[in-house]
């Protein structure tokens, strides 16, 4: 059926590292791991969309390449769009990343711990 | 292309000035608040130009790619309309700013404050779902930031839940993005709204699940709404402000722009492709916010805190209008939403003016108001009873409009709507109780307040607008219902105006 | 089309506006109230049954018509409750008490709106308007704590009423299309033959409404507090013309039981609802005037006897016959005069004492005799003594009960009736006989406008009080309007019965000669010396030997010490304890609920997958 899941073996790749970060924010109390759990599922996300766009058999998508190859009768270009939006969300992600590692240094200069559970505000 | 057509400017100009700010910074920070209060009236007055004038629908095409092949922004009744109360009330909160924000950081401060408002300028305006996901990234890290703003350690506490939960959120929402673009191919919301009919039943209710998951986090739907609390109390009142009356309206739409024109069905009453009816999941996700939402601010001691689990209970309210699915329900959504936005945005301002003061944000503090400051007061009541639904004040037509369009429905959404006015109740009882501190005398004499002009016009200017409002409903009502109609006709009024080659599958 | 009806809403709405701006200026604030309520009965004069208006109105999506129209029962009601409204503005002119006037003056555009509303819509909007006014008037009570604490009480019934209402509105145009009153109580008659059961719940919606407003057991319990901490010169508006709303309310869509096919008839042959609904008002009516007699605050004592009056007026129009009807609407009238007339006289005794405890008064007569006599007719009336006014409308309520053979409710409201003779003894008694207790030696009469109103309140309830004809006549028009016979009308001295007519001027006359050969006596043979508080019946012995203070003396001390040992069982049932329960439960859920959002950013995280997993698998499911 669809296309993208022949590559099923990136496809598994990146859900395993959205999981594996799932599983880090979610039980790690650190701050810092946190983030970095963060960042993982941020690179599972940029991997499933660049799998999404390739092909075993594709081609690069520039309209001079010559020896295509035919999957099922037809030429497939890989898709170039998903690569470039890779690109706006590795920024996007550098930024989320370098703003939660300056709110992570403040708490840690305010509150003077970095485990997340502590982190709370008594019940005025 | 007229000059005066080209509502790109209302992102690029933000975005232009919010990286120019510095410069500005150099000379004076003073400075930079006055140049965010005039990037922000341009954007107000043209957008206002543009609702005025009717210089709407129209689609902005991005170096002549025209849709569905290159990026577009959609000027339609919804986005002008939104984006111009976007604009009005960041305007208001920029005015506030001139007073309330003078430690720290201003020029940086002034530098996010524009760039939040490009964002969710962009989120509106923009015809593509990929750019959605950009825009919002754009508010929301703007919002951590803004959030953490300030002396307070809890705004940190509070900007960095924010962060983790909203992370997660926006990844979801670009998953489900990739999954509709690995079923159709493009990324424009006209083209998939009109082509969604393709794709494999299963995958669309993933996709539209992770979709929906992403969007409620700004949404502030329960269980992805567990930041609003901390990060409302913990940040300056401004930001509070800011996140409920500008936040709140961009979160609200994106989720219904997709949930509805991207994945609806056009009928009587708006449903879903997919496996699940999307818009039913809503509606008992929208119950189980307003319901648990009013229930947490009824105990809720301190003001700011109930204020914030009062939004998050209002953004139910708003999307249990929007998912009724009726021309009606989405009618006193939105109208519910802008009332919403007015009149909170007051409130957090009003509460950073005591809290300056020396009052203090507890409910005891607020005893005796009336003699201390009767403009607070009144202005108070006046925000607290549009949010009530009182009559005379906003709030009472939308909360109307959304019980009859609920009733109208029939069904288990009389259900809902019965929990919606039980919670209601409960909403009455923390709001009137500050009423009745700030009316009931104490014996103590306390010192009057003084409040400046700065923070003193925003105030007023929305406490008017509440009973201008209130008194006669279709200053907002008109455009609320040519919004309501691009939600729930689709084709006709959202995908044909930006498409008008293509038909529906 | 008469488009000066329009003008009774907007003119108080006018006023409201301008007095808010001159809140700050307290008297010139009253005047502002006083000739917006005036002006407002100027514009009444020429107001006419019959007279309507439309006001078309683009929302919701379609073109709504606010109509406003007057029927004979609108006319009546307007013209009681602005009549009302201006002797009391005019009387607060020389009042300090912490009343707004552009909050009355909301009241009273809603009062208007209310009256002449033909839809649903602008009822709904005038109610909730009259609504959160009347809360935010009982705010500013003498004792702030209390009255805080029962304006919210009063507040949440009040809005958990308008939801219901709400509800029930917005199910009602979903059958019919259409927020028209009359179409729709016609349309609820048509339909009763056919879902007897879902027409009751749907009028009950609205019905629970209207007996929170009216404090109908077993939603009484705001009313004392309500009536007893709002503004001293607030309370008889909320005694005398608030309460009728929900007597309104329930006037208008109790035709609907005219329809007696289909529906069940219980003992009388009035249909099994109405009879439910007459038992309410008995009930309503014996737990008021219990509480009452149990009362030492007066302003509580009088509220119970609010809530006990309004038990007689339901029960009689809930029996629906045109005696019944009749009678409900004129006991109405006679409330508002003589509850009005009483609230209004404790204006000047509060003012003058600065204590609405009973047990704190006692021999103000002497001080304040004009005061004094408008309480004693006040009494009068509500006692029922034939002369004054509150005497035609119990008798004919006892007339409607025996006529549909009512007699076990004829029989608890006799008993209540010899209650209310108790508990009006103890408040006039202990207000202005007795003793006067030294810190009241330079209490004065209250001023010349006080005096006035005074005397207009008098003059009135003896008035309609012997010529009861005068008040008879409009509501045999009312009676007719609704579809039923009126009863025969009779020169202005009868009260019309059942049984036979009474001519009350003559009872009067024979009462009056009778008075009059006691005065005499009463000066002609005893002796009678004035003695101080502290000497009397202690026969030479030190009374502070026994432990008793001075204020024991008062006479109101105790006043019903061995009654209240009889019915101390039943005072163990409480209502209240009901709504608090809920409340409570409501609030215990709630700081259970908000222990989810305490946590920190890994719960928060954890609720969102946790959500999106039973998304997933609702998806897969599905």
């Amino acid at each position: 059926m669809q296309v993208f899941l022949q590559n099923w073996i990136y496809l598994i790749a990146s859900v395993s590292l959205i999981g594996v970060g799932l599983y880090i924010v979610l039980t790690k109390e650190n701050i810092f791991r946190i983030i970095v759990g963060l960042n993982i599922i941020e690179s599972g996300t940029n991997l499933f969309m660049i799998a999404i766009a390739w092909h075993p058999k594709a081609v690069m998508p520039i309209y001079t390449a010559t020896d295509h190859l035919a999957v099922n009768g037809k030429v497939i270009a890989a898709d170039p769009l998903p690569q470039s939006l890779v690109l706006t969300a590795i920024v996007i992600g550098l930024g989320t990343t370098a703003l939660a590692l300056a709110i992570g240094v403040k708490i840690f200069e305010k509150y003077g711990t970095l485990d997340v559970r502590k982190i709370k505000e008594a019940e005025k | 292309m007229n000059i005066f057509n080209n509502a790109a400017l209302l992102i690029g100009i933000p975005l232009l000035f919010a990286f120019s700010i510095p410069l500005f910074g150099f000379i004076s920070k003073q400075l930079t608040k006055w140049v965010t209060i005039f990037v922000i009236g341009f954007n107000a007055t043209f957008s206002l130009y543009i609702l005025l004038a009717h210089k709407f629908p129209s689609v902005v095409v991005m170096g002549n790619w025209v849709p569905p092949f290159g990026e577009n922004l959609y000027v339609g009744p919804v986005a002008v309309f939104l984006v111009t109360v976007v604009s009005l009330i960041g305007l208001l909160i920029a005015i506030y700013n001139l007073w309330a924000i003078k430690g720290g950081d201003v020029t940086r401060f002034s530098v996010l404050f524009l760039m939040y408002i490009a964002g969710a300028s962009g989120i509106i305006l923009t015809g593509d779902i990929f750019n959605l996901f950009i825009f919002m990234e754009i508010t929301e890290i703007t919002s951590y930031a803004l959030a953490a703003y300030g002396p307070e350690r809890r705004a940190l506490g509070g900007a960095f839940k924010f962060l983790v939960v909203s992370s997660i959120g926006s990844t979801l929402y670009l998953l489900g993005v990739m999954l509709i673009y690995t079923q159709l191919g493009t990324l424009n919301i006209a083209e998939i709204a009109a082509r969604i009919g393709q794709t494999t039943p299963g995958l669309l209710t993933f996709a539209g699940v992770l979709l929906i998951s992403g969007l409620a986090v700004e949404a502030e739907l329960f269980p992805f709404n567990g930041w609003v609390p901390d990060t409302y109390t913990g940040a300056v009142n401004g930001v509070s402000a800011a996140l409920s009356g500008i936040g709140a309206i961009a979160g609200v739409y994106a989720l219904f722009r997709i949930v509805m024109t991207v994945l609806g069905k056009d009928g009587m009453y708006v449903l879903t492709y997919g496996k699940l009816d999307l818009m039913a999941v809503i509606a008992i996700l929208a119950t189980a916010t307003v319901v648990i939402g009013e229930l947490s601010a009824l105990t809720q001691k301190n003001v700011k805190k109930m204020l914030a689990y009062s939004s998050m209970a209002q953004m139910g309210l708003v999307a249990a209008g929007f998912s009724i699915g009726s021309t009606l329900g989405v009618y006193g959504g939105i109208f519910q939403l802008i009332n919403h936005s007015i009149a909170k945005s007051m409130l957090f301002l009003i509460v950073g003016v005591l809290v300056a003061a020396g009052v203090g944000e507890r409910i005891e503090n607020f005893k005796g108001l009336w003699k201390r400051s009767p403009f607070l007061s009144l202005a108070f009541t006046i925000g607290a009873f549009s949010m009530l639904g009182f009559p005379l004040f906003a709030g009472f037509w939308s909360k109307f409009a959304i019980v009859g369009a609920s009733i109208q429905r029939g069904g288990w959404y009389d259900f809902i709507i019965g929990l919606v006015l039980f919670a209601s109740v409960a909403e009455a009882f923390y709001y009137l109780r500050i009423v009745t501190y700030i009316f009931s005398s104490t014996e103590m004499e306390k010192p009057k307040i003084k409040v400046n002009l700065s923070p003193a016009i925003p105030i007023f200017i929305l406490a008017v607008a509440i009973v201008a409002i209130g008194v006669y409903p279709n200053l907002i009502g008109n455009f609320s219902m040519q919004s309501a109609g691009e939600f729930t006709h689709k084709m006709k009024d959202y995908v044909l105006n930006v498409i008008p080659t293509i038909t529906a599958h | 089309m008469n488009s000066n009806i329009i003008w009774l809403v907007v003119i108080p709405l006018i006023g409201a506006a301008v007095s808010a701006i001159v809140v700050r200026y307290k008297l010139l604030d009253r005047i502002v109230t006083f000739l917006t309520f005036a002006t407002t009965l100027f514009v009444l004069f020429s107001v006419h049954v019959g007279d309507s208006y439309l006001w078309s109105f683009k929302f919701l999506g379609t073109t709504l018509n606010l109509t406003f129209g007057v029927s004979h029962l609108s006319i009546f009601m307007l013209y009681i409750s602005v009549v009302f409204g201006t002797v009391l503005t005019f009387y607060s002119l020389i009042d300090r008490s912490k009343m707004k006037g552009f909050l009355l003056l909301l009241i009273l555009a809603a009062n208007n709106w209310i009256f002449m509303a033909n839809d649903m819509l602008g009822f709904f909007f005038a109610w909730e308007l009259m609504g959160w006014s009347s809360v935010l008037s009982v705010l500013g009570g003498r004792e702030t704590e209390n009255s805080r604490h029962s304006a919210l009480y009063y507040a949440m019934m009040s809005i958990a009423g308008s939801y219901s209402m709400l509800f029930g509105i917005f199910i009602l145009w979903r059958l019919t299309g259409t927020f028209s009153i009359a179409a729709n109580v016609s349309y609820l008659s048509s339909t009763l033959g056919m879902h007897p059961w879902w027409v009751l719940g749907i009028v009950s919606l609205f019905f629970v409404t209207f007996m929170i407003k009216s404090g109908i057991f077993p939603f009484h319990t705001w009313v004392p507090l309500a009536y007893a901490y709002s503004p001293d010169s607030f309370t008889p508006f909320l005694s005398g013309v608030m309460s009728k709303y929900g007597v309104y309310g329930m006037l208008l869509f109790l035709p609907i039981s005219l329809m007696e096919k289909g529906f069940p008839s219980a003992f009388g042959g009035i249909p099994w609802a109405n009879y439910t609904f007459v038992w309410i008002g008995v009930v309503t009516a014996v737990v008021g005037t219990i509480l009452a007699i149990f009362q030492d605050d007066v302003k509580k004592l009088l509220a119970y006897s609010s809530l006990s009056n309004l038990g007689y007026v339901v029960a009689a129009i809930a029996i629906f016959s045109p005696v019944g009807v009749t009678a409900g609407i004129y006991h109405a009238f006679n409330h508002l005069l003589f509850k009005g007339a009483l609230f209004i006289t404790l204006i000047a005794v509060i003012s003058r004492t600065g204590t609405s405890k009973m047990s704190e008064m006692g021999g103000l007569w002497k001080k304040m005799p004009i005061t004094f006599f408008t309480f004693f007719i006040g009494i009068a009336s509500a006692a029922g003594i034939p002369p004054f006014n509150g005497f035609g409308s119990k008798w004919m309520i006892y007339q409607a009960m025996i006529k549909q053979h009512l007699p076990f409710a004829i029989i608890l409201l006799f008993l209540a009736s010899t209650g209310a003779f108790m508990y009006l003894f103890k408040a006039f008694h202990s207000v202005f006989l007795g003793q006067l207790s030294h810190k009241y030696d330079n209490v004065k009469e209250v001023s010349v406008i006080g005096q006035i109103v005074e005397f207009f309140l008098m003059f009135a309830m003896i008035f309609f009080g012997v010529q009861p004809g005068y008040i008879l006549k409009p509501i045999g028009a009312i009676v007719s309007s609704m579809g039923l016979k009126p009863l025969p009308v009779m020169a202005n001295g009868y009260v019309t019965g059942m049984f036979s007519n009474v001519y009350v001027p003559l009872i009067g006359w024979s009462l009056a000669i009778s008075f009059i050969f006691g005065f005499i006596l009463f000066f002609v043979t005893a002796k009678h010396k004035y003695v101080p508080q502290e000497n009397n019946y202690t026969a030479g012995q030190n009374p502070q030997d026994w432990g008793l203070t001075p204020e024991t003396y008062q006479f109101s001390w105790n006043f019903y010490q061995p009654v209240e040992k009889l019915f101390a069982p039943f005072f163990k049932i409480k209502v209240d304890g009901f709504f608090r329960g809920v409340g409570d439960w409501t609030k215990a859920t709630g700081s259970a609920i908000k222990e989810i959002f305490v946590e920190n950013a890994q719960m928060y995280t954890f609720f969102a997958v946790v959500g999106l997993i039973i998304f997933v698998i609702a998806g897969w499911v599905a």
